[in-house]
This record gives C-alpha cells, sequence and structure tokens, in this order.
C-alpha cells in the first residue's frame, strides 16, 4: 500500500480503446484514483512494471500484442489484486489460474467499475 | 481402322488422377483386400497372388501373398502389359514370351515362370492395374478358375469404390465441420465486437458529457458523433475485406458542402484502404475537424474551405499515413481557452489508439491538423 502515501490509490489501466480508456481514466480520477497508464499494449504495461507496483488494475483481455495474462501473473506474483473488464464472456481456458479474479463484462456503469476497485483496495487492508 | 482400336480412350494424365481418387497408393494393409489376394491365389492354386496398381514409376502392391514386397519399378511390371488388354490375359511360360523373357523377375529370381492377370479398371473403364496370379513353373488355368479371377477383379473395384466412397464422405463431413467452427468464430467475435462497440459509445457519452453544458447541446453532438460512427461502420462493412476509402470517410463528412456554388473543400491524394484500426478513429478525427470548422473555423463564413491532403510514404518500414488538414479564408483563428472533446480526441486518442504522430496549429490564417500513423495491413477476414 505504499503508493497510499498520499491518500489516493494508483490504478494501473491495461485497454487498448483509447476512447475507452480515457474515459475510464477520467471517471477514476474523479472518484479519487490515481491512473498509470492507460497502456494499449502489454509490453507497455510490463514496461512500467518494471519499476513500478499498482494497488490494482483494469485489465482488458484481448490487446493488440496478445492476451493480458502475463500482467496478470505478475500482479498475481505481487499480490496486487485485479480485475478483467472485457467484452469476451468469462474464459476459463485462458486465465485458469484466475478463476476467484472479478470478471466485469463490457460495458457496465463506470460507477460499477470505481466500486468494484474499491472492493479490491478494501479488500486487501 | 484396327491402329484405332488399339488406342487407349484415356490420357496418362487422367488414369493417374483416378488413381489418386481412391485415395489408396502408400496405405496400409487391409484385411479386405488381403482376404481378396488369399481367395485369388487359393482358387488358382498359385504360391503368389498380387493387388498391382500401375503409380507414376513403380507398381505398388495394395495386398501381396509369395512375392514379399510391397512395390517395384515399372520395367519389372508385367501387370502394366496386362492393364491394357481387356479381360483377363494368360501367359502359360513367361520365357517363351518375347514381351517378359527379358524381365529380371523371369531371368533371375523369383524365376516367375506363369503369370494370369484380370484387369482392374474404373467404372469408366480406366484400367488402374490388375489383379493377379504368378508361379514359379509354367501352366494354365481351368475355365472356373479363369472365371474366379475375374470375379475376384470386379471385388478389387468395388471394394476400392466402396472406400472412395467413404473417404468423400469423411471429407465432406469434415468440411462441414470447418464451416461450423469458423460460423462459431464469427459469432464470437461478433459478439465481442459489439460488446466494443457499445462500451465506445459509452465513453462517447461520457466524453461529449464531460464537452458540454445543456442536454440538448449533449444531444446534438452526441447524436451526430453516433451518425459518424455508424457512417464509418457502413463503409468498413460494405468492403469484404473490412476496409474503407479514405475519400469516402471523408466525404462522409464533407458532403454537405458539395453542392456549394463556390468549393468549400479539395481532397487530395491517392486511393487509399484504412482497416478499422484506422478508419474508425479517422473518421471520428475528420468528423471532429469539420464540426470545429463549421462552428469556428472556414465552414463558418462563406468563402472560406478546407484543404485535405494525404499521401502514403512506403520509404521505409511499414507503410505510413500523412494526412493534412488544412483551413483557409475562415475568420482569424485564436488558440482556445478551453480544450474540448474534439481536440481530447486529436491530441491523445489519435496517438494512443493509432501510434499516430499529430501537430495541431492555430494558424492564424487557419486551423492546421497534421497527423503521421503506421499503416496496418493486417486483414480481419480469412480468404476464402
Amino acid at each position: 500500500m505504499t503508493n497510499q502515501a498520499n491518500g489516493k490509490p494508483l490504478v494501473l489501466v491495461l485497454e487498448d480503446e483509447a476512447l475507452i480508456a480515457l474515459n475510464l481514466q477520467d471517471e477514476l480520477r474523479d472518484a479519487g484514483y490515481r491512473t498509470a497508464g492507460p497502456f494499449t499494449t502489454c509490453a507497455a504495461a510490463l514496461g512500467w512494471l518494471q519499476t513500478a507496483t499498482p494497488d490494482t488494475a483494469i485489465l482488458d483481455v484481448a490487446l493488440k500484442d496478445g492476451p493480458c495474462l502475463e500482467i496478470a501473473l505478475e500482479l498475481g506474483r505481487r499480490e496486487v489484486p485485479f480485475l478483467i473488464y472485457s467484452g469476451h464472456h468469462k474464459d476459463r481456458q485462458l486465465l485458469a489460474e484466475f478463476d476467484h479474479v472479478t470478471w466485469i463484462e463490457k460495458p457496465v456503469p463506470h460507477s460499477v467499475l470505481v466500486q468494484a476497485c474499491h472492493q479490491l483496495l478494501v479488500g486487501c487492508l | 481402322m484396327l491402329n484405332d482400336k488399339l488406342l487407349p480412350a484415356w490420357k496418362e494424365c487422367d488414369r493417374l488422377a483416378a488413381l489418386r481418387s481412391y485415395r489408396i497408393i502408400d496405405t496400409p494393409p487391409e484385411p479386405a483386400f488381403d482376404d481378396l489376394v488369399e481367395l485369388a491365389a487359393r482358387a488358382c492354386q498359385t504360391p503368389i497372388a498380387l493387388i498391382s496398381l500401375i503409380d507414376e514409376r513403380r507398381q505398388w502392391f495394395k495386398a501381396e501373398v509369395g512375392l514379399g514386397v510391397r512395390e517395384t519399378s515399372l520395367d519389372r511390371s508385367i501387370c502394366l502389359s496386362a492393364m491394357l488388354l481387356p479381360g483377363l490375359t494368360i501367359v502359360p511360360d513367361l520365357t517363351e514370351d518375347p514381351r517378359f523373357a527379358d524381365n529380371p523377375l523371369v531371368s533371375g529370381e523369383p524365376h516367375l515362370r506363369f503369370y494370369a492377370g484380370a484387369m482392374l479398371r474404373t467404372p469408366d473403364g480406366v484400367p488402374l492395374g490388375a489383379l493377379c496370379v504368378l508361379d514359379h513353373v509354367p501352366r494354365n488355368l481351368a475355365e472356373e478358375q479363369a472365371f474366379t479371377l475375374t470375379m475376384l477383379a470386379r471385388q478389387v473395384m468395388s471394394q476400392l469404390e466402396l472406400r472412395r466412397a467413404i473417404a468423400e464422405r469423411d471429407e465432406r463431413l469434415e468440411a462441414s465441420h470447418q464451416i461450423e467452427q469458423r460460423q462459431s468464430l464469427l459469432v464470437r467475435e461478433l459478439h465481442h465486437r459489439v460488446k466494443n462497440t457499445l462500451a465506445t459509445v459509452q465513453a462517447l457519452v461520457g466524453a461529449t458529457g464531460r464537452s458540454t453544458g445543456s442536454f440538448d447541446e449533449f444531444y446534438h453532438s452526441f447524436s451526430k458523433r453516433i451518425t459518424s460512427l455508424a457512417r464509418t461502420h457502413n463503409l468498413l462493412t460494405e468492403d469484404y475485406w473490412q476496409t474503407a476509402p479514405l475519400r469516402e470517410i471523408a466525404l462522409n463528412e464533407l458532403k454537405p458542402f458539395a453542392d456549394s456554388r463556390l468549393p468549400r473543400f479539395m481532397l487530395l491524394g491517392p486511393s487509399v484502404e484504412l482497416s478499422a484500426d484506422l478508419a474508425v478513429p479517422v473518421g471520428m478525427a475528420l468528423h471532429e475537424l469539420t464540426t470545429n470548422a463549421v462552428r469556428y473555423g472556414a465552414l463558418s463564413n462563406p468563402t472560406g474551405y478546407v484543404r485535405v491532403q494525404w499521401a502514403v510514404d512506403e520509404v521505409e518500414g511499414p507503410r505510413k499515413l500523412h494526412l493534412e488538414w488544412r483551413e483557409v479564408g475562415g475568420p482569424q483563428v485564436k488558440e482556445p481557452l478551453h480544450r474540448g472533446f474534439g481536440s481530447t480526441l486529436l491530441q491523445r486518442i489519435l496517438p494512443m489508439q493509432c501510434n499516430a504522430e499529430v501537430e495541431v496549429q492555430y494558424a492564424q490564417e487557419g486551423l492546421r491538423f497534421r497527423m503521421e500513423a503506421p499503416l496496418v495491413e493486417q486483414r480481419l477476414v480469412p480468404t476464402y
């Protein structure tokens, strides 16, 4: 929880639709979060993760450079709670290791996403 | 006239195609065929019986008893000659027949002396090979034996026909299975795209809401953005390859000014097709630029005009699209105090979505916008 020193948790956003990503970023900021990204590729998010760790993350499943599996595994290793926000149905084959992960199907009101982030953070206090 | 009768009614390439159609060459032994050569050997009381198929450069045995090999070269084939003669070919003593006396299988090991072969031919009359029996001593066949060998040859053909029918049915089943798979893949992809489009529309609601003051203003801007998005999607779905011509995307926005007495816009550039990844954001950008020009820029007075120019650069690496929007003759341009959705789209969304480099200049004589983006060559649909 080191990122929350200034009271604003840091949310990593991985989403390759720029319009959706920027809108999400605005909504999160309005709700009192700071955002890392938005990243449109797994490679960019992995690059950022080399030097930093978020408090939580919102991940799209299918990015232009492939599925978000590697990011999910890395966040899992660091015990960072995250949620999946995707147009796909929950795909158990893709993320068999993440059966317990919150999976939210696009689209939902952003208040639902913000609330889900809040619960992830409360859950790991 | 006699010569005409000797000319075969088929060509070798057609004969080989017919042979291939049975999908039999180089398949493992099968009891149905093994039983038939066994029956032939017993009925004719010979040590050797073969189902010999004449391939391009060899004779290959689908089944054999008493010879111990699966194929020989064509120069050792007796069946090759038998195949060309109608009905049953009987050679009582191979050493006394000038056609075969020099055959290494006759003059050397295993010293074959007697041959009887019944032609194997397709229902169209194309010969494939022979069912034959052989012996190490000169002899002949009784009438009953000759009759049995001919009947067994027909049985071999029936088995081959059956095999081919099954193989063809399996191939059709496999093809229809593939079609089903492709269809379910497309349905899944469609589902995903619809949800993503809804999420995009939701984001447009949010972005439009943030940059408009009244409900009327919101409704107006939002509907026009959705309409523009729909027009770009029309262009994309009209094309099998799911690409849209840049000129048409621009015309979608500027068409209302096409009937003006004075020219209000120019579209200058080669024919270039944009895939959805680029067409949608570029369409949205041109919509925002047009809306802005109508409200504040070169299309807000009677004399201004817009020049849209593009080029494709193929010098190094992936092809790049250069696009320039230039307004001339409108009211004097001032740097806006407040950045709306249009500016977010041009300066943040385009770079993120299309890896574009963009430049917006609020030049006094007219707004200038330039972008440079790699052309995505990836095709969303397979080439069937």
